[in-house]
């Protein structure tokens, strides 16, 4: 986990993040539809791997899931995190290269509503 | 006990132990295994799985009762019967009280079970199951006083014909109750540590309202009755 958060302008607005969705954050609406709870995005470090890192390596997204198969893979752009007073940066691990961050507090309300 | 009385077949194999040194091993009466091994073969299972099953179903159970225990021990500590079960959350509902917490109804299913309290606690059951690292971002376990918690707001808040909410868990322990529906959208969160909140809106409009849960029963009821 990062300790010094930053905004990276090397990475795009268009740049996607995919994040993995645990089971228990589908929630649903009426009509017999579902959505992803807001609850998925509440930490304030929100981990994310970054699109351009994993293409630049060859991989796939949802090699993003590789170790939890169950769980199931959303993408945000960069931009929209950015507009909504996240910072948005790398944060390479060695077991993830393409490992970032959205960073920022997250209220109830704010970042990844519709 | 008598430990010649449980020589166990262990896992579909027949064991005999003078000891009770197992690890992973699952020891039971031979005529209860021969009852289950049967009985497994009928449904085409294992009767490792029914094993498992029998375990989880025990887990769910226990963990029913101390949610259950928890409100019969309020209801003793307080003077209550199940008698008094629908009058208090009526009168509860009346009085929008200032200390929500200090006193609430047993949470005792009878002798009227609001329709959205069976799944409500199913839910919040299968949160308590969920270990420690769940998302595998390092989540926290879910804390039991949380789900107790959960369970003293809704009842407060919520009618009996009232929709059940979906139940899903917070990263750092705690837990979050919502709604979305007729284009409405009401969230309670419960986080660990802090008081709960909510906010509320509606698609494609501007946040409607937010605040703290304590002191606003009457507008998260008023929500909730919106969206029936």
């Amino acid at each position: 986990m990062a300790t010094d958060h930053f905004d990276d302008p090397n990475i795009p607005d268009e740049e996607r993040l995919f994040r993995r969705i645990h089971p228990t954050h589908i929630v649903e609406r009426d009509g017999g539809t579902s959505e992803v709870s807001s609850a998925a995005f509440r930490d304030t470090e929100l981990s994310v791997n970054l699109d351009s890192v994993m293409q630049a390596a060859g991989r796939k997204a949802a090699d993003s899931l590789k170790d939890h198969p169950n769980d199931l893979l959303m993408s945000l752009a960069a931009g929209v995190c950015r507009r909504n007073g996240q910072v948005v940066g790398p944060d390479p691990t060695p077991e993830e290269p393409a490992h970032g961050y959205a960073f920022g507090k997250k209220s109830n309300y704010n970042v990844f509503r519709r | 006990m008598d430990s010649a009385v449980f020589q166990r077949r262990v896992c579909g194999t027949l064991e005999h132990r003078e000891s009770w040194q197992t690890q992973n091993n699952l020891h039971i009466p031979d005529d209860l295994l021969n009852a289950v091994s049967e009985a497994a073969s009928a449904d085409g299972k294992t009767t490792d799985e029914i094993a498992a099953d029998a375990l989880r179903r025990y887990l769910e159970h226990r963990k029913l009762q101390e949610l259950g225990n928890y409100g019969r021990e309020q209801s003793r500590r307080l003077g209550y019967t199940e008698a008094d079960v629908s009058r208090l959350i009526a009168e509860s509902r009346r009085e929008n009280r200032a200390t929500e917490y200090s006193r609430t109804a047993s949470l005792t299913c009878e002798p009227e079970v609001p329709a959205w309290l069976t799944p409500t606690v199913q839910s919040l059951v299968d949160l308590l199951r969920l270990p420690q690292n769940w998302d595998g971002y390092g989540a926290a376990q879910i804390q039991e006083q949380i789900a107790q918690k959960v369970l003293m707001v809704l009842v407060e808040v919520m009618e009996n014909d009232a929709p059940a909410p979906s139940v899903v868990p917070l990263s750092d322990g705690g837990i979050q109750v919502e709604w979305h529906r007729r284009a409405r959208n009401l969230e309670i969160e419960f986080p660990a540590g802090q008081a709960p909140s909510f906010c509320y809106y509606q698609d494609g409009c501007e946040l409607e309202s937010e605040g703290q849960v304590s002191g606003n029963y009457d507008r998260i009821q008023a929500y909730i009755a919106n969206l029936k």
